[in-house]
This record gives structure tokens, C-alpha cells and sequence, in this order.
């Protein structure tokens, strides 16, 4: 049998795997089949996870050479991409972004969401679907590579950002299972950068010590994904520990870009120059070429970025400007990557507005002062190594920004002691930074099945589930919710808990609504401590669970049972809740169904 | 798009260099396209049960025979990426050497990234051009050329002024089903 790791990531998707139980894990990258031009078909190592839609009157795209359900309604990969830069109305780009919406319902929300401007509608897909058919387009092109094995089955890892909330992992998984693949497992993205790096370094037991701990810091195209692992002796042995997971954060390699586009945009209009949206749209790819060829070549002080027409003529309307090595600095290191203190919180308004309508895009750009936020807790011991993945840091000016910030946070001994005597962290040298969470993931899998090293972590967050205090009713208001902790922070894989109290009162037969509470800070609650309102209101608010109990012969629908709950972290990594009548009469599954409750 | 029949004159050192390469590598291709495999239908593994329109097992027509279908994909890509049509196609006697460079530019990082992706080539001889170097009596005159005053059976003491090129393999896409050769790139009309 073989394991194989999927980072399905934001902007592109990556398959590598390797045999189980082979003495090394010998990870291979799978190249992923897809058309690159109009009737024109590679293997690339990455997908473009972006679906370009058709209008139902339009022809049906060309048969793939395997069969994949969305087949002849969506194109998928370097095709799609190329072809949405064009018409970016019919492309779905981002899906996973909102698969981890708290604010919409993942299976009703339809993509692309602007789409309703038009009067004849593309056709349209939710972030579930997106996924489904990503998953499936993966799944088919690796059977007909490789019809003696099956992905279905495969041992799949599958990776999705630390800090995805519940709801979004489970749709990852559901997704997952609809498509036969049952032994699945899903691994945070940040963990599978640091497996990589495990698997990538035999002698990591001499890189590494204890005590030492460790920033993952990973950004892909669209997210930012901070994590903290601790290196542990234990009897003798180095155990790692993933101790703590940052924010979800909309803010990635092509926010970068993005903000170049309009540094360069507002210096054509200064020069009179009004720029269509397809030039705005083509300066995005010609700002990242400029971008990464001055970060190579820093002795460059300016590159020509030019736009050419869309027409035959290559100099009629053809856009000049030159990217200099100010520009690059002022936008990407100065916009993106401040010198802050660390008590520096990200600001809601931001000088570089590039909102997009419908997700909640990071307000502010700077990736610093998220990473201020995310190790403010853990200030009396800063990380030491640090370990970095994503295309971003293909640019060493980058690199060494990061160092001096983490530098410059490192506590000082006195006023006067100068940066040079702080303690740096050091890098540890990583690789790949595009294909790293792939391969990595293909790496755990092996280690889980051969029980070798694994980074111990359990869960990221603690839930809370919310109830209503007893009390005067006042009127118009909503009564007040306390938090009770359902599964404490760190509870591990394959563990269960039942919680004694709160003893709750279920209508059977009906839909029941409950709110439930996340929190990556509260790392000491227990199953069942109860919070006040004020610590309740601090919490993060998920999405809120919707809960049907079937009607049984003993139970008839409409009929209230008192039931205490069980939290179950499954081996999968997924969060179960079970309900169990106190009397014994009854068992029910309570499913994590994300819906929008208001509206 | 104007008069570029008359264009063929007007061609200046840029352009027919480029050109040049173009063509070398679209022959190239060519000669190397008997290895390449193209995909046909009856390669599919078997599509789900959509029940819909049976199969077509028609083979497109290809309206060029298949080994121009190699030079056409070659130049396809070049003009997806590179604009390389465009840009031989366009009179640019007239345009400034600044101007000419700046597109130069896209035309440059779009043939790099074509040749790179689809073929690879490497230098005859690897050693710096300018370095003295000696080349054995028994020498294979299509791979080195020797220029200059050869005297007697060598081995010969000479300046390496070219490293040459040699094509080590051509990785061209698959071409689809319904792949049209003589389609270099569709006319392109908003609407």
C-alpha cells in the first residue's frame, strides 16, 4: 500500500506519495496531468486549484483523458488559470477561503459570487463542491496513472491550514469520504512543512536540542499559517510538541503581487495613464516576474514591467513602467514585512486597501505584526529556530527581514543592549518551498503507519459550547450565553471524553440550534468548566451547529431528552459529538452541519 | 497587423535572430517529433456512463500532417507566452530601441520559459568561450566545426569561439483529440 500526501492548498494543489511500509520513505511527487493551452495536455508539478465555469449555452469543455465529474461544465489547472486572467467572471479561484468562512454556509454559497450580476449565469459550484471536485480531479488522474492502486485505496494525508475551524476540516473530510477515499487522515500545513524538513534531515536530532522551539511560518498565495513546535527530551529521546497555532489569515504570496500592481498602477496614472481592468489584471504576473528578478538581482535598481496590447501589435498601447528597488522595498518588505515591536497588533485600516467583495481579507498587510499577534503569549520564550515555507521566501531579502524582526523581539537584557547581542534565531534550512506540505504529509503518513517520530499535537484550539443562563428574561434581548468547555485545547487524536455536566434538554424530531465558541488562547479549561459572560464574549464564534436527533420508537418526534454529550477527536482528526440520553434510552450522533443561521 | 507583407524587409538584426532561433528549434522539434506519442482517443481509459452523445471516434482532421503539428504546437506556445508571432509579424523600424527593448524583454522571459518547459538543449563544448582547447584527430565534424587554418591530422590547439547547442530531448504537451495544427492562435473578440 501506499501513502499519499494532497496540499490542497489555496492557489495550487500537490500530490506526492511513497510505498508505506518500505524501510525509508522514498516520498516521489506526483505530476499532476492538465491541459496547459487550448487542446494542449502536460503534467505539472502543481495544479492551479481554480475551476473556470462555463454558461450553459456554451459548448462543453473537451473530454479529459481519464473521466472526472465536473468534466464538461468546468476546466481545471493552468488552463483555467490562463484563461481566467481573461475572463475572471467565470473563474472560481480561492474556494478553500471560503470553505473556512465562519460567516457563510460552505454548501450554499455559490462561486464565483458575483455571478448573479449577470443575466445569463455562468454555472456555479459551492467552496463544498469546489472541493469535491478538486479532490475527484486529483483522485481520477492519479487511477489512471496508476490503476493497480487505487487512491481510494491509498492511505491519503491531506493537509489544511492549522488554524481551519472544525466545520471546514470536516467538509475537507466529508468531501473526502464521498469520494470512497477511507483511510484519510488530515495533517496541519505547518506540521507537514516541519515533516518535511524531519524527512529531508536524518541528522535533525543534531540541528535540533531540547528546549529549543520552533516558528513555522508558512505562506502560500492566499494564507498566512503560523505555528510553534517545542523540542522535548524525553527519556532520552527528542519529542516534539506543537504547542501552539496562529489565526486564520487571509494574506498570502499574491497580496504581494497585488499591491505591486497598484504601486505601478498609480504611477501610470500620475503619468496620465488610466489602466483597463484587463491591464490591472496582466500587471499582477508581470509585477511578480519584475519582483523576483530584483530580489535576485539586488544590484538591479529598476526592472521595466511592460503590458503588452491585447492585439497583434505588440507596441501599439503596450503599458511601460519601471519597478524599482525603492518601490520594492516601500511595498513589499515596508508594507508587508515592518520592523513592529511585538506588541504591535495589526491595525483595522489599512494605507494598502485591496479588498476584494466577499472575504474577509486581512485588513492590515502586515504579515509582522500578524506574527507580533501570534508570539505576543509567548513573549518570556520566543522561538529560537525558525522554519519557513511558501514561494514568498524564494526572495533572501525576505528571509532576512523575518530573522531581524524575531531578533529585534528577543527580550533585552538591559536598555542598552545593542541588536547584535540579541540572540538571533537561526534558520533551519528547508527546500521546496512550493511542494514542502506534500511531501511532508507524504512523509507522516509513512511515520504513522511504521509508529516512527511524530510531532505530538492533539487539538489547536478548545470549543466551548453555549448555553443560555438561567435568569430573568428581559425583554428583547437574547439571553445571556456562558461558554462551557466541550473539548479542552491539546485533546489528542483517537481520545474521548464525556462530559458530566452540562445535563442538556434535547427535543427529538426537531432541528436545534447550538452556538459554539473557539478559543486558541484558553489552553487550561477543562471538559466542562464553565465560563463567565465576559470570558464567553472573548471567545471566537463558530458557526452555529445544527442538531436533528431522529425520532426512535422510545422517543417519538416532539418529545424532550435529557442527554449529556461525548467529544471524540476522531483518528481522522475531525470533532464528533455524540449525545447519549442519561437514562440509557438513546445514542445520537450530533453532526458538525455548518449552517447560516441568520438571514 | 498592417502591411506585414511588405515586413519581410524590414527585419532587423533582433528580429532575424530570433527568428532564427525559433525556427532552429521548430526543426528540431520536428526531427524529434517521431519519438513523441500523440494522444488519441482510443488512449482514454473509459469515461463515465453520461449517457449522452455516443463517442466520437472520428480523429480530428488535422488539416497539417502530423509532423507540422510538432512546429505548430512549438510555435503556439511560443506565441501564448512569448508573443513571438506578433512580434516578427510587426514592423518595428520605426519604434525606439527603447521600446523595442522593453518588449524584447517579454518576448525574451516567454521564449526562455517555452524552451525550458518543453525542450532541453545544452552546449556542445561546456568549457568558457574564448578558452583555449584541444580537439582530438578524430573529431565529429557535425558536432564541431573547425574554422580558420587547420594544419595536418591534429589533434588541434584552437580558441573555443561557440560552445554550440545540441537538443538532448523534446517534451512537447499532448495534443488533444480535437487539436487544430493550423491554429496558432484564435482571433479573440469581446463581446
Amino acid at each position: 500500500m501506499w501513502v499519499v500526501g494532497i496540499d490542497l492548498g489555496t492557489t495550487h494543489c500537490v500530490m506526492a506519495y511513497s510505498v508505506i511500509d518500505a524501510p525509508e520513505a522514498d516520498v516521489q511527487l506526483f505530476a499532476i496531468p492538465q491541459w496547459i493551452g487550448d487542446q494542449q495536455w502536460a503534467a505539472l508539478p502543481q495544479l492551479a486549484s481554480m475551476l473556470l465555469m462555463r454558461y450553459p449555452h456554451e459548448t462543453p469543455f473537451a473530454d479529459l483523458p481519464f473521466a472526472w465529474s465536473d468534466s464538461s461544465d468546468a476546466l481545471v489547472g493552468s488552463w483555467a488559470r490562463q484563461l481566467g486572467e481573461k475572463n475572471p467572471l467565470k473563474l472560481i479561484s480561492s474556494a478553500k477561503s471560503w470553505l473556512s468562512q465562519t460567516t457563510i454556509d460552505a454548501q450554499q454559497q455559490r462561486l464565483p459570487f458575483n455571478a448573479e450580476d449577470n443575466p445569463d449565469q455562468v454555472l456555479q459550484r459551492t467552496p463544498y463542491q469546489v472541493t469535491c471536485a478538486l479532490l475527484a480531479y486529483l483522485q481520477a488522474a492519479w487511477d489512471a496513472q496508476f490503476p493497480d492502486q487505487p487512491l481510494a485505496q491509498q492511505s491519503v494525508v491531506i493537509t489544511l491550514p492549522a488554524s481551519f475551524h472544525p466545520a471546514a476540516r470536516e467538509l475537507t473530510a466529508k468531501a473526502a469520504q464521498s469520494l470512497g477515499l477511507a483511510q484519510l487522515t488530515l495533517l496541519e500545513e505547518p506540521q507537514a512543512a516541519a515533516y518535511h524538513w524531519l524527512w529531508q534531515h536524518a541528522d535533525w536530532r543534531q540541528q535540533v536540542s531540547a528546549g529549543d522551539r520552533l516558528l513555522v511560518i508558512d505562506i502560500g498565495g492566499g494564507t498566512s499559517d503560523f505555528s510553534l513546535i517545542d523540542v522535548q527530551a524525553d527519556q532520552g529521546e527528542l519529542q516534539l510538541q506543537r504547542v501552539a497555532v496562529g489565526e486564520h489569515i487571509l494574506l498570502g504570496g499574491d497580496n504581494m503581487d497585488l499591491a505591486l500592481a497598484y504601486a505601478i498602477k498609480t504611477q501610470l496614472e500620475q503619468q496620465g495613464q488610466s489602466l483597463k481592468a484587463w491591464q490591472l489584471q496582466a500587471l499582477m504576473p508581470a509585477c511578480r516576474q519584475a519582483k523576483e528578478t530584483l530580489f535576485t538581482h539586488a544590484d538591479l535598481a529598476q526592472v521595466t514591467v511592460v503590458v503588452p496590447s491585447r492585439g497583434s501589435s505588440l507596441f501599439a498601447n503596450s503599458l511601460t513602467a519601471s519597478l524599482t528597488q525603492d518601490i520594492l522595498q516601500r511595498v513589499i518588505v515596508e508594507g508587508f514585512f515592518p520592523q513592529v515591536a511585538i506588541d504591535d497588533a495589526p491595525v483595522m485600516d489599512s494605507e494598502q486597501a485591496f479588498r476584494a467583495e466577499g472575504l474577509p481579507y486581512a485588513q492590515d498587510a502586515a504579515i509582522s505584526k500578524h506574527l507580533a499577534a501570534f508570539l505576543l503569549p509567548y513573549v518570556q520564550q520566543l522561538p529560537n529556530k525558525i522554519l519557513l515555507n511558501g514561494g514568498v521566501f524564494k526572495a533572501d531579502a525576505l528571509v532576512q527581514r523575518l530573522q531581524l524582526i524575531l531578533q529585534h523581539w528577543q527580550p533585552s537584557l538591559n536598555e542598552r543592549t545593542a541588536l547584535n547581542e540579541k540572540p538571533g534565531p537561526q534558520l533551519l534550512s528547508g527546500s521546496d518551498y512550493d511542494l514542502a506540505v506534500a511531501k511532508g504529509a507524504a512523509y507522516y503518513g509513512v511515520l504513522r503507519a511504521t509508529s516512527g517520530l511524530r510531532i505530538r499535537s492533539g487539538i489547536a484550539h478548545s470549543y466551548y459550547l453555549g448555553i443560555e443562563t438561567a435568569g430573568l428574561a428581559i425583554p428583547g434581548m437574547a439571553p445571556a450565553l456562558q461558554a462551557v468547555c466541550v473539548a479542552p485545547f491539546g485533546m489528542e487524536e483517537g481520545s474521548e471524553q464525556q462530559l458530566t455536566s452540562p445535563i442538556l434538554q434535547l427535543q427529538v424530531g426537531r432541528r436545534v440550534q447550538f452556538q459554539f465558541f473557539s478559543s486558541r488562547h484558553r489552553q487550561d479549561d477543562l471538559a466542562g468548566r464553565r465560563l463567565d459572560e465576559e470570558a464567553t464574549e472573548a471567545l471566537l464564534c463558530l458557526p452555529a451547529l445544527t442538531v436533528e436527533l431522529p425520532a426512535t420508537a422510545e422517543h417519538p418526534a416532539g418529545s424532550r431528552v435529557s442527554v449529556r454529550l461525548t467529544v471524540r477527536i476522531t483518528e481522522m482528526g475531525t470533532l464528533e459529538i455524540h449525545a447519549q440520553a442519561v437514562d440509557g434510552s438513546g445514542h445520537w450522533q450530533v453532526a458538525l452541519d455548518v449552517r447560516q443561521t441568520h438571514e | 497587423m498592417d502591411g506585414s507583407d511588405s515586413l519581410m524587409h524590414h527585419w532587423d538584426h533582433l528580429h532575424t535572430l530570433l527568428s532564427v532561433v525559433a525556427l532552429m528549434f521548430a526543426y528540431l522539434a520536428l526531427r524529434a517529433s517521431k519519438k513523441l506519442k500523440v494522444w488519441r482517443l482510443e488512449n482514454r481509459t473509459p469515461v463515465a456512463e453520461t449517457q449522452t452523445a455516443p463517442a466520437q471516434n472520428t480523429q480530428a482532421e488535422s488539416h497539417a500532417p502530423d509532423s507540422h503539428a510538432d512546429i505548430a504546437q512549438l510555435l503556439t506556445l511560443m506565441q501564448q507566452h512569448a508573443r513571438l508571432l506578433d512580434f516578427v509579424s510587426e514592423d518595428i523600424t520605426h519604434f525606439s530601441d527603447q521600446q523595442v527593448g522593453a518588449v524584447a524583454r517579454v518576448v525574451h522571459s516567454g521564449l526562455q520559459k517555452v524552451l525550458r518547459e518543453n525542450l532541453s538543449y545544452q552546449a556542445i563544448l561546456a568549457q568558457p568561450e574564448q578558452a583555449a582547447i584541444q580537439i582530438p584527430a578524430q573529431f565529429d565534424a557535425q558536432r564541431i566545426r573547425l574554422i580558420g587554418q587547420p594544419q595536418g591530422q591534429g589533434p588541434y590547439q584552437g580558441q573555443l569561439i561557440h560552445g554550440g547547442w545540441q537538443l538532448n530531448q523534446v517534451n512537447l504537451p499532448k495534443r488533444g483529440r480535437d487539436y487544430q495544427a493550423n491554429i496558432l492562435q484564435p482571433a479573440e473578440v469581446e463581446v
